[in-house]
């Protein structure tokens, strides 16, 4: 018979005084803080407990078993990779079992939450989940995790500006390896494809869309083998070109950066003959394969840290640089002289960017994340700009975000996940196009403006410069 | 349906640490074989070569009669079931099953034969249009078998299916399992380092040590003839019972009795003068309740009981013994690497529930010698191995027909091939 066992990684008065000697199933909502928080079907015991200001999801599963998932969640700590962190192991003195507990994850949502609050002809917020989630599991491959029952239902989904960042929570079944094998990655990505499909089809049936569509959902789901093998391949890519054409070892580089990947380290090595055999110069064959350590996903995170001294997620760090350079251009166009990057990157953080994601939660009703209201507003504007020719100005797109009248596609509708059950009225597609009309008004309201398009340097110059005069009369 | 051989596998690690070490085995078609042993003995390892998730570093792995070593997993048509059961609340327990089909391109008509027809095999018929939510806990994962059932794979894999179920579904599953294997005939492998799991489910049993096949043989062989001291230690439940056995003047001295060492015996042990005893718990009897026509193979001495567990329909009773030095090292050791809890300098007794022998009392106990084993202390050999007719052939008697091969010495076992596996009726 094993021993009463708690390891707490934060001894809090209130999870030392949870009833540890009771199973989980027997807790009492009279007795313990229970929070109803809706999860999948679990093969175990799961509750939610909020004590000493935090949310706890606790797992009751046989002590095997909830060892070796507790040192897989400290290895992933470790490892500083996207997954729930284990707070404690609490072997319990009877049958066979422990519980695992770990800490709730802040602004986190099943994908569920956001499926069944936006329209199935959404497909576009579906491909932001599969993206997530492919990425999260070329993260882990990286690090050599073999997950082993990679789902949708098996991971936590949080905003990160324009896309998602995928959480690994259920680690029962995964092993770390110094590397993973050809073999192991190639199963996990089925796994992946078919619990996916398995996931998709599922709610296809709860949202009670046509079973002619049924085939369409199961092809998205394969996409997500394409879009891992996307991710990966840039990772690993050894291309080879002569010396003389080094050059293309920057359009390389920039691709990484592009996806948010820091390089640690690149070489340039003669390609040779495929056997070890360097090819020597001069042969007439100088071939180069550039080989690229790529390290975390933080390349615009540690750039705008490192210029405006603000800590952000990696996907909001990729919109807010954009933002900081059209700035940075804007303050060059006033002055007629260069700024250089910290003073930009200050001038930006205290006239721009916390002023503008004040407003913007605001205009949210203080729902979410406040950065992410700030990143929204962004592309709220950018998008009501392009469509309406013009720039239309933060008033309008903070309009817009208040009223919840988004552009369909837009990232900003995934706010709507943000939310709790119970808050949130249901998205219809009649709701939908009745906000986009609105939505369409506001943005025809604007002032006249320059816009064409994404990348267009004179509208990012121009909403800068709007911004920063609403801001600094 | 395939056979499945392994000749001379071996996994090295980059840190050069061989965690599967030459090991031969031929798993017939249709055979359920388990590969068992503690952790870090290497058959999970073992089983994730024959999948295609771990490279092979030298051997040859053929399964129906190929070459599989570069092959990726998927190319095997092998089936890991239970690796991720999931079940969806809203689909139907048809969907649930089919939708990996569906996402393979498989025809409509294709699905529905194969899903009725692993409906039937499961019975599972009468349930295809409920939802899982309907169904019992038994029947959820019969339909998780299902979805491994339609692929049509030829072979099954089970990496320690039972071990992240709750103690009330791990038994039945247990039956679940073993009624499907029957039925279907499928060549099936299967990993648990409980030996429980290993001894009621398979046809024979690879038992595993530090990445070396100790032996290969049905349950009931490796029960009755252990090749050496850690199988003997790690098959059974409670497990046997090891002694330490002195060898003086032709005569078998152990802490409570000695006998007379057999001829075979002597002419195994060379120069050593102290051996380990193996002993299994149910081989003693309470004097008072042996059956006469037994009585005279067996020698009756006196022992102090120092507790006694009564459990209705089997009584326990301890012993304490001395051990010298070398042996209880030995034996701590041994405890060790089986990750055991069981103590080995006492002695446990299975008695007669019937059996008056009482805590804190002295009691005469009866044991047949002939069921004695004896263990080389330095390297674990069993001295005692395939010595009698009577063992012998109870071990022949194996459920069936699977041919064990022959016991390969400790440390050193090669493959036992089958002459056929258990089939389905």
């Amino acid at each position: 018979m094993p021993q009463l066992d708690i390891r707490l990684r934060v001894p809090t008065p209130g999870l030392l005084a949870l009833p540890w000697l009771e199973p989980l199933a027997d807790w009492t909502a009279t007795e313990v803080p229970l929070r109803d928080i809706p999860v999948g079907p679990s093969r175990h015991q799961v509750r939610f407990v909020e004590t000493d200001g935090r949310l706890w999801a606790l797992k009751e599963l046989p002590r095997r078993l909830a060892a070796k998932e507790y040192g897989v969640l400290r290895a992933l700590e470790t490892r500083s990779l996207p997954a729930v962190r284990p707070a404690g192991l609490v072997v319990q003195p009877f049958e066979d079992t422990a519980i695992l507990l770990t800490r709730y994850l802040d602004r986190s949502w099943q994908y569920r939450r956001l499926l069944m609050r936006i329209p199935p002809d959404m497909a576009k917020h579906r491909e932001r989940l599969l993206d997530a989630l492919a990425s999260l599991l070329v993260d882990l491959h990286r690090n050599g995790v073999f997950w082993g029952d990679c789902s949708l239902a098996n991971t936590l989904f949080s905003r990160d500006g324009q896309v998602l960042q995928a959480w690994l929570v259920d680690a029962e079944t995964s092993e770390i390896h110094p590397q993973l094998s050809a073999g192991q990655r190639q199963l996990d990505i089925d796994i992946m494809v078919e619990n996916v499909a398995g996931g998709l089809l599922d709610l296809a049936v709860r949202l009670d869309v046509p079973e002619s569509t049924f085939p369409s959902w199961i092809d998205e789901a394969a996409t997500i083998a394409v879009r891992y093998q996307e991710i990966w391949e840039v990772l690993h890519a050894e291309p080879t070109f002569s010396f003389a054409d080094r050059y293309q070892v920057e359009g390389q580089i920039r691709q990484l950066h592009d996806l948010g990947f820091v390089v640690d380290e690149l070489s340039l090595e003669p390609a040779g003959a495929g056997d070890g055999t360097p090819v020597g110069p001069g042969a007439g064959d100088d071939k180069l394969r550039l080989k690229v350590a790529v390290g975390d996903r933080l390349f615009h995170a540690t750039e705008l840290r490192r210029l405006a001294g603000v800590e952000v997620s990696e996907g909001q760090a990729r919109i807010l640089m954009g933002d900081l350079r059209a700035y940075q251009h804007h303050l060059q166009k006033l002055a007629k002289a260069d700024v250089p990057d910290d003073v930009a990157g200050r001038r930006w953080a205290d006239e721009v960017f916390r002023p503008g994601m004040a407003r913007a939660h605001r205009a949210l009703g203080g729902i979410g994340d406040p950065v992410q209201a700030y990143c929204d507003l962004l592309e709220v504007r950018w998008l009501l700009s392009e469509r309406a020719g013009h720039d239309v100005g933060d008033a309008a797109a903070l309009q817009a975000l208040a009223q919840r009248s988004l552009p369909p596609d837009s990232a900003a509708q995934m706010a709507v996940a943000e939310t709790a059950t119970g808050q949130q009225p249901a998205l219809t597609p009649d709701l939908i196009r009745r906000l986009d009309e609105e939505g369409q008004v506001v943005a025809d309201g604007g002032p006249d403006g320059l816009g064409t398009g994404p990348g267009n340097e004179k509208l990012a110059d121009s909403m800068s410069r709007d911004r920063s005069s609403t801001e600094n009369p | 349906m395939a056979p499945i051989t392994m000749t001379n596998i071996t996994k090295v690690y980059g840190d050069g640490y061989p965690a599967v070490n030459d090991i031969s085995l031929d798993i017939a078609d249709g055979e359920f074989m388990i590969l068992v042993g503690p952790s870090g003995c290497g058959k999970s390892t073992l089983l994730r070569m024959i999948v295609g998730l771990e490279d092979i570093t030298s051997g040859d792995m053929m399964i129906d009669g190929v070459r599989v070593n570069d092959k990726a997993p998927r190319d095997r048509n092998l089936s890991m079931v239970f690796q991720n059961y999931a079940l969806y609340p809203h689909l139907t327990v048809y969907e649930n099953i089919a939708f990996p089909l569906r996402l393979k391109g498989t025809p409509d008509d294709e699905i529905k034969r194969r899903v009725e027809e692993a409906a039937t095999t499961l019975e599972l018929t009468e349930h295809l249009q409920r939802k899982p939510a309907q169904l019992s806990g038994g029947q959820r994962q019969r339909v998780a078998m299902g979805r491994a059932i339609v692929r049509q794979a030829s072979a099954f894999l089970f990496d320690e299916p039972l071990s992240n179920l709750d103690a009330k579904l791990r038994g039945q599953m247990r039956t679940e399992i073993l009624r499907l294997q029957r039925r279907m005939g499928t060549t099936t492998v299967y990993v648990t380092h409980d030996q429980t799991e290993a001894m009621t489910l398979g046809d024979r049993v690879a038992v595993m040590r530090k990445g070396v096949l100790q032996q290969v043989a049905s349950p009931r062989e490796l029960y009755e003839q252990p090749v050496n001291l850690f199988v003997a230690g790690f098959i059974g439940s409670p497990p046997m019972n090891f002694l330490p056995a002195t060898i003086e003047g032709g005569q078998v001295k152990l802490p409570f009795l000695s006998y007379p060492l057999p001829s075979e015996v002597a002419s195994r042990i060379g120069d050593n003068a102290l051996l380990i005893a193996g002993l299994r718990p149910e081989h003693f009897a309470d004097a008072d309740l042996v059956d006469e026509h037994k009585r005279d193979r067996g020698i009756t001495f006196d022992v102090h009981i120092d507790v006694t567990e009564w459990l209705g329909s089997q009584q326990y009773a301890y012993v304490p013994f001395d051990a010298p030095e070398e042996i209880t090292q030995r034996l701590a050791e041994l405890q060790q690497e089986l990750d055991s809890e069981h103590m080995r300098t006492q002695m446990i007794v299975s008695l007669d529930p019937s059996s008056r022998i009482t805590d804190g009392q002295s009691a005469k106990l009866w044991l047949d010698p002939s069921r004695v084993h004896l263990f080389d202390p330095r390297n674990g050999t069993n001295l005692t191995l395939n010595l009698d007719s009577d063992r012998a052939s109870v071990s022949a008697g194996r459920p069936a027909g699977i041919a064990a091969g022959s016991a390969p010495p400790a440390n050193d076992a090669s493959s036992t091939g089958a002459d056929g596996p258990r089939r389905s009726t």
